[in-house]
């Protein structure tokens, strides 16, 4: 699965530890999910998409889609 | 930091905390409990501090996130089955290697294998999901 929240990150200029501190999750995690080493559970992933203000198919998609 | 985080962090540390206690503890009370009335006494302290590392141990994964949970499983799952063949092994090269093998292997080595291995497994998840 890949993912846009690096850019969606970036594009709001804050740092790995900010999301990380917003989804209260580790800096690792952010940084495995960015990389697409680690796909985030549902949850995770609605509440990613809610921090950013975009509905999840704008942030996460399938590798065939 | 997230108030999850900052509960899994403070949890590390005082697991590390009582695992300063419960090492010299248990060291004292297998050093002076022999020929001493009551000398279970003295392991009083080490059952403590390690019931206490149970539940700060428990406390850290539960209040850590998805992927830090999924870290423990796996270290644990490479702990369980390490220790096995480890055990395994050792059951079927005692006989062969007779006097080669160390003698008085009790449950304190098994516990000693056990956090060696979880250890192991915790570095290689961690190196493995960085």
């Amino acid at each position: 699965m890949r993912n846009r929240v690096r850019a969606l990150r970036e594009e709001r200029e804050w740092t790995q530890s900010d999301l990380a501190e917003r989804l209260d999750v580790s800096r690792q995690t952010v940084h495995s999910i960015e990389k697409g080493k680690y796909s985030p559970s549902l949850p995770l992933a609605f509440k990613i998409s809610r921090t950013f203000g975009r509905p999840i198919e704008e942030v996460f998609f399938d590798d065939e889609g | 930091m997230g108030p999850s985080q900052q509960r899994s962090r403070r949890d590390q540390r005082r697991l590390l905390l009582a695992a300063l206690v419960y090492v010299p503890s248990l060291l004292a009370a297998e050093a002076y409990a022999d020929g001493v009335d009551a000398g279970l006494v003295l392991f009083v302290p080490a059952l403590l501090a390690g019931l206490a590392m149970i539940l700060f141990a428990i406390g850290s994964v539960r209040h850590g996130d998805e992927l830090q949970r999924l870290i423990h499983v796996e270290a644990l799952a490479f702990a369980f089955v390490a220790l096995a063949v480890s055990c395994f092994a050792l059951a079927v090269l005692a006989e062969p290697a007779g006097d080669a093998l160390p003698s008085g292997i009790g449950w304190n080595h098994l516990w000693i294998g056990l956090s060696a291995f979880w250890c192991g497994g915790l570095a290689a998840a961690y190196w493995r999901h960085r």
